[in-house]
């Protein structure tokens, strides 16, 4: 099973099905690709009280002015990025809020970028999902440092990613993904290799997050 | 060769035999053995060479200190050099050979080097074979024949390496009673632990102990405490894992050994891994490693370590000879005797330089019938065709400097000796801490702690086991409670200590004869350092300790001098007649023990993961359409689309003339691209280009060039402008990132002020430029929102519509000089838009192209590539650009361009060449000359950027930076080749290809 030539995925090209068993005799680890319809690179200053305001009232959501923080809600995200910069991903193929933003921004001295396209999603979970990801990336992604509402822009295998936990119910943790669209294979591959011990196999089913 | 395996006892598997191979040779051993303790139980004495005498050698250790026993492990691709025998783990099949010793062990050629010792002393390469320079080379191959250890694989190792990257609260480095008792109080106030051991057994000393904790033995002890570690979720074990190296912000370095141990594991776990650790608090436990003592050829194999004896005895059950005897300078050893009696082996005696050792121990020999010569010495040894035969005792003075009388000697297999102990405050050093020398245990400990560490136990100079306990658990409540955790109960395990080593120190045993006529005395066994070239430095004016390291070769090696390196710097600091801490240390550097170069690189290597590859959106399309690509910066570009077997030069020649001639397409998505927004964009941009865009209009685009503040050409690309203050700026491709981080360097470092956004949109489009006399008429076929005429879309605009129904920014812009558009739209729409266009493109006969022809399709429109033409050294006058650079406003750069170098007439200016013969392509980088003379040296006038054979012009062109080369127009310049043949080409405008321009205004 191979997904060529579709459109969004960024798993072209590599097989999907060479999942393999780690020593374990199980997939350790698990990725998804997670589809997300509209990526919106926002630039603004945030103790503009209207810009505030004037994202609100577009997303719903306060947008997190606490650093490496997210706020999620009904498949919307805001990932803070910067004391001015913040990532939206909206999971709802329904809604897009792009032109919303600069109608509801207009006069302010912002940015809102459309980056759809140009960004890759994907899950990596699993009992070994820490372990894999450990591999490459220098944070502490236990959950008692890198906690629900945290994300954080690290590097990953030596391409700048942004890494969000999503817990679910059962407690499992969920990290999901953002990279570089030109990044995505090169990350995969890379994750992949990583998980050479502890097995690893694709999903398909697009369930990742809380929000 | 009888065994010496004692009838019980040991932490060995007598269920589980295991053979194994030395130097071909077949032997038994069991699982919990080393490969050393294997050996030494089939009564193996001789396990190599010395490094320069090529006298043989035992074991001296029984762990990472070991300076003797190296050996080559494995064959083939995964054969490792130069590992201590102390350190491999048995396991069935091992095979493994001595690294000295040619022909072989038993019979070295080379040991000839003893005989002439007297001639090879310390510097001796450096003194002898300076002269003649020439002959360098053949002695280097006759002295690294003789002095080589073991062998570098030449095949590649196929085994895997990997890292992680791990964070814990308390880190505990070292497994001992100390460490143990450290992790176990860390562990149970539920901080996240980690605890690194560099043995396959956690336990360190515990494991060759007798001693009782607790009342219980001291092994029922340890495993209750691992076990109980073992359990915890919070806590990891690591065994075999040494930490190798502590830098800063308590960042520090494990190097875990995983399947070395085992056979035929397969190639899924790793063999090594490398821990990269930020810890919160480290403890460092590291323990202490015992010291020899330097007397006259003291490096007969049979003369052990007293610890080694005594591990060798208790954790493996070897008794590592028949007959033994003790040599000391502190109270330590006396345990050594008692085990060795207990192991049934004949003790001939303690010789003990003190003068007067303690009523206990005495009493306690007498009991066991061991005679003590205490203020005695060993003057010398005999050696036997297994090793050490005998010892010969003198009396020393009341001061120890001197023998009174020869008093005969005693037979002995084995001499287990002691002078004192070294703590192993390698970490602390590491960590920025300092050494501080303790008189009364003449040993160096670890002073103030720089970093969030604390040693503790015998590395802290703590010898005494309860001491060590009741110190772990300090440790370990001390970490805790900085890490912020309620800190546990526990309750501390006590052990019946005998009082004091007691120790008395003897640097250099005097063996009653004039200094360099008896027996070589070995400070540093690996390197075959003696105390005599020791005192040959300081004769020959040597006071740095550091120097006289690397003079002598003292504490270089595979052991760093664990075992010697002490008692050198003590005996230079006799000879300087200063005190110890007054000569210090050498510095103490990472790694605390040998670390493979697959441990250090890990997975980042090939070409898969050495470097991130990036790729476009039509990357598969490329790949599948059978290109040949091109790493430009990080991405992958398709260089060229050979067809059939076609050559690189054919496919280039087909695919230029292909869009000279109907339509081109190229895959541009690689270009960097940042949205520009905020009311000072036009303002900004004016700063960063060194041409003006206040009056670029709406959906008009320009060409700019940036430059450093040196004036120098940076990068180049088109912007654009979408809206009232929102631009759209191309960047090169390798200078996206580097571009983008100028930008905001300028911005949030001098112009806060300003009000503008940078966004980065690189992966966010997919573009695909179409080239060539055809290519408005296929666009008109897919395009029907936009009017694409001259007169509505002229050059240098841009157009927002949609094409076969994907929405599309198409720019009017050309690299090649062609009529030409570069359609971007959706990254996720690359694929279908670049299959539409070949689609439709079909009866124009598109052809794809990639770099190669890009590069040459601009080189005849005389366009520069950053990077390629330029090389940070040149001025866009040096270009021929000075129409871009305003004369009115102000940008980067603008000052240096006002230098009186930057005006000079001889600077290096861009031209075109046209070879003579016009089918000879110059040599890219080729350097030029005005004469095509042989009188070398020959002034040079410039050089070729770039270069290729136009099959449009049917001649090759090229570019080149020549200099005063603008004023040189004709003339005639000549490219000496590295045959020695002279190219002679003529100087001319750089652009080749339609310079009126014509074709922009189609």
């Amino acid at each position: 099973m191979t997904i060529s030539g579709s459109k969004h995925s960024q798993f072209v090209g590599i097989d999907l099905d060479a999942s393999f068993k780690g020593i374990a005799g199980d997939y350790g680890v698990w990725f998804n690709e997670i589809s997300v319809t509209e990526f919106v690179n926002l630039r603004g200053d945030s103790t503009h009280s209207g810009f505030l305001t004037g994202v609100q009232r577009v997303t719903g959501v306060e947008l997190p002015v606490i650093p490496n923080t997210v706020v999620r809600s009904g498949g919307l995200s805001c990932h803070w990025l910067g004391p001015d910069e913040w990532l939206m991903t909206v999971k709802k193929p329904e809604v897009s809020i792009m032109q919303d933003l600069e109608d509801s921004l207009s006069g302010l001295h912002i940015a809102v970028t459309d980056l759809t396209g140009g960004q890759s999603l994907f899950g990596v979970g699993g009992r070994q999902s820490r372990d894999v990801l450990s591999a490459a990336c220098t944070l502490d992604l236990h959950a008692d440092a890198f906690a629900q509402g945290s994300c954080a822009q690290t590097i990953l295998a030596h391409s700048n990613v942004l890494i969000t936990p999503a817990f679910q119910s059962s407690g499992d943790c969920v990290f999901e993904v953002l990279v570089r669209r030109s990044y995505a294979d090169h990350l995969i591959r890379w994750l992949m290799d990583a998980a050479h011990e502890d097995g690893f196999e694709f999903r398909l089913d697009d369930n990742s997050g809380l929000d | 060769m009888s065994s010496q395996r004692l009838p019980s006892g040991g932490r060995i598997n007598r269920g589980r035999p295991l053979e194994f191979f030395f130097n071909g040779r077949r032997y038994e051993g069991f699982e919990g053995d080393t490969l050393a303790s294997g050996l030494l139980a089939n009564g193996i004495r001789l396990f190599g060479r010395s490094f320069k005498y090529h006298r043989p050698r035992g074991l001296f250790g029984s762990g990472s200190e070991e300076p003797n026993a190296l050996v080559q492990l494995g064959e083939g691709a995964s054969t490792i050099p130069n590992l201590k025998a102390t350190q491999v783990e048995l396991f069935d099949g091992l095979s493994a050979r001595t690294v000295v010793g040619w022909p072989s062990l038993e019979i070295d050629l080379y040991a000839i080097n003893n005989r002439i010792g007297r001639l090879l002393p310390a510097g001796f390469y450096y003194k002898t074979f300076m002269r003649p320079r020439f002959l360098w080379d053949w002695y280097e191959g006759r002295i690294r024949h003789a002095a080589g250890l073991g062998f570098a694989p030449t095949e590649p190792d196929s085994a895997r390496y990997d890292k992680r990257n791990a964070h814990c609260d308390v880190l505990v480095v070292g497994a001992g009673p100390t460490g143990l008792m450290a992790a176990l109080v860390a562990g149970r106030s539920g901080a996240r632990v980690i605890v690194a051991d560099e043995q396959a057994e956690m336990g360190g000393d515990l494991l060759s102990s007798t001693q009782h904790v607790s009342g219980a033995c001291p092994w029922m002890f340890l495993d209750n405490l691992v076990k109980e570690l073992s359990l915890m979720d919070n806590v990891m074990l690591l065994p075999r894992s040494t930490v190798s190296g502590y830098y800063d912000y308590n960042f520090l370095v494990i190097n875990q050994r995983r399947t070395d141990h085992q056979a035929g594991i397969g190639d899924i776990v790793s063999r090594e891994r490398n821990w990269r650790v930020r810890a919160r608090q480290v403890v460092l436990a590291t323990g202490a490693i015992e010291r020899g003592l330097v007397f006259a050829d003291n490096d007969r194999p049979g003369i052990m370590l007293s610890s080694a004896v005594r591990t060798y005895i208790n954790r493996y059950a070897v008794r590592p000879g028949r007959t033994g005897a003790v040599f000391t300078n502190n109270d330590s050893a006396y345990q050594t005797a008692v085990e060795m009696h207990g192991a049934g082996m004949e003790v001939k005696g303690v010789i003990d330089v003190r003068q007067r050792p303690s009523q206990e121990r005495l009493l306690q020999m007498d009991t066991l019938g061991i005679p003590v010569y205490s203020g005695h010495g060993v003057g010398g040894t005999r050696s036997g065709r297994q090793g050490l035969r005998a010892v010969e005792l003198c009396r020393l003075s009341a001061d120890g400097r001197d023998v009174l009388t020869q008093k005969g000697s005693l037979d002995c297999q084995v001499l287990a000796i002691s002078g004192g102990w070294n703590p192993a405050i390698h970490l602390h050093c590491q960590s920025g801490g300092r050494p501080k020398y303790d008189d009364d245990q003449a040993c160096f400990v670890p002073d103030k702690s720089v970093q969030s560490e604390r040693s503790a136990g015998s590395a802290l100079g703590i010898f005494q086991l309860g001491n060590c306990l009741s110190d772990g658990v300090d440790a370990g409540v001390h970490a805790v409670r900085e890490t912020g955790y309620a800190c546990a109960h526990i309750d501390i395990p006590y052990a019946s200590d005998r009082t004091g080593s007691a120790i008395e120190p003897m640097w250099n045993v005097p063996d009653g004869v004039l200094p360099g006529r008896g027996g070589k005395k070995f400070v540093d066994y690996q390197n075959d350092t003696t105390a005599a070239d020791i005192a040959l430095a300081a004769r020959e004016g040597y006071r740095s300790i550091e120097h006289v390291k690397r003079y002598t070769a003292l504490g270089f090696g595979t052991d760093q001098g664990k075992t010697g390196n002490i008692n050198g710097l003590a005996i230079l600091a006799q000879h300087l007649g200063q005190s110890i801490p007054a000569t210090g240390t050498t510095t103490f550097r990472p790694n605390y023990t040998p670390v493979t170069f697959g441990a250090i690189a890990g997975r980042e290597l090939g070409t898969v993961f050495f470097d991130p590859v990036r790729k476009t959106p039509m990357h598969d399309w490329h790949v599948a359409h059978g290109a040949v690509f091109e790493d430009v910066g990080q991405w992958k570009r398709p260089w060229y689309y050979p067809k059939g077997g076609e050559t690189m030069e054919s496919a280039v020649r087909r695919e230029c003339l292909a869009t000279r001639k109907s339509i081109g397409l190229l895959d541009a998505s690689t270009l960097g691209k940042i949205e520009v927004r905020g009311r000072d964009s036009a303002e900004f941009l004016n700063r960063i280009y060194t041409n003006a865009w206040s009056k670029l209009e709406i959906n008009r685009c320009r060409y700019g060039l940036m430059l450093g503040e040196d004036g120098m050409v940076m990068d180049d690309g088109v912007s654009s402008r979408l809206g009232d203050n929102h631009y759209y700026m191309t960047t090169t491709t390798g200078g996206a990132a580097h571009v983008l981080g100028w930008l905001e360097r300028w911005h949030q470092t001098e112009w806060p002020e300003l009000e503008v956004f940078f966004t980065s949109v690189t992966d966010r489009w997919a573009v695909a430029s179409i080239a060539g006399p055809n290519s408005r008429s296929l666009l008109d076929r897919l395009c029907s929102d936009i009017d694409l005429s001259a007169g509505a879309f002229p050059f240098m605009s841009l157009r927002e519509g949609s094409v076969a129904g994907i929405s599309a920014r198409l720019f009017r812009i050309s690299f090649s000089g062609e009529l030409a558009f570069e359609i971007n739209v959706s990254a996720d729409d690359g694929v279908a838009l670049w299959e539409l266009l070949m689609e439709a493109g079909g009866e124009y006969g598109i052809t794809p192209y990639g770099t190669e022809t890009m590069h040459v399709l601009r080189a005849e429109k005389g366009y520069v590539i950053v990077g390629q033409d330029t090389d940070g050294s040149v001025t866009p006058a040096d270009l021929g650009m000075d129409w871009i650079v305003s004369k009115t406003k102000d940008f980067i750069g603008k000052r240096s361009l006002a230098r009186s170098d930057m005006l000079r007439d001889s600077r290096k200016q861009l031209v075109g060449l046209v070879t003579e013969q016009p089918e000879t392509v110059l040599p890219e980088g080729t350097q030029l000359v005005n004469e095509p003379s042989t009188d070398y040296p020959v002034p040079m006038t410039g050089h070729v950027t770039s270069s290729y054979y136009s099959s449009t012009l049917g001649h090759s062109i090229a570019l080149a930076l020549i200099k005063g080369g603008h004023t040189r127009m004709g003339a005639s310049v000549y490219a000496p080749t590295l045959d020695g043949q002279c190219i002679k080409a003529i100087i001319s405008s750089p652009v080749f290809y339609d310079p009126e321009n014509k074709l922009h205004k189609t």
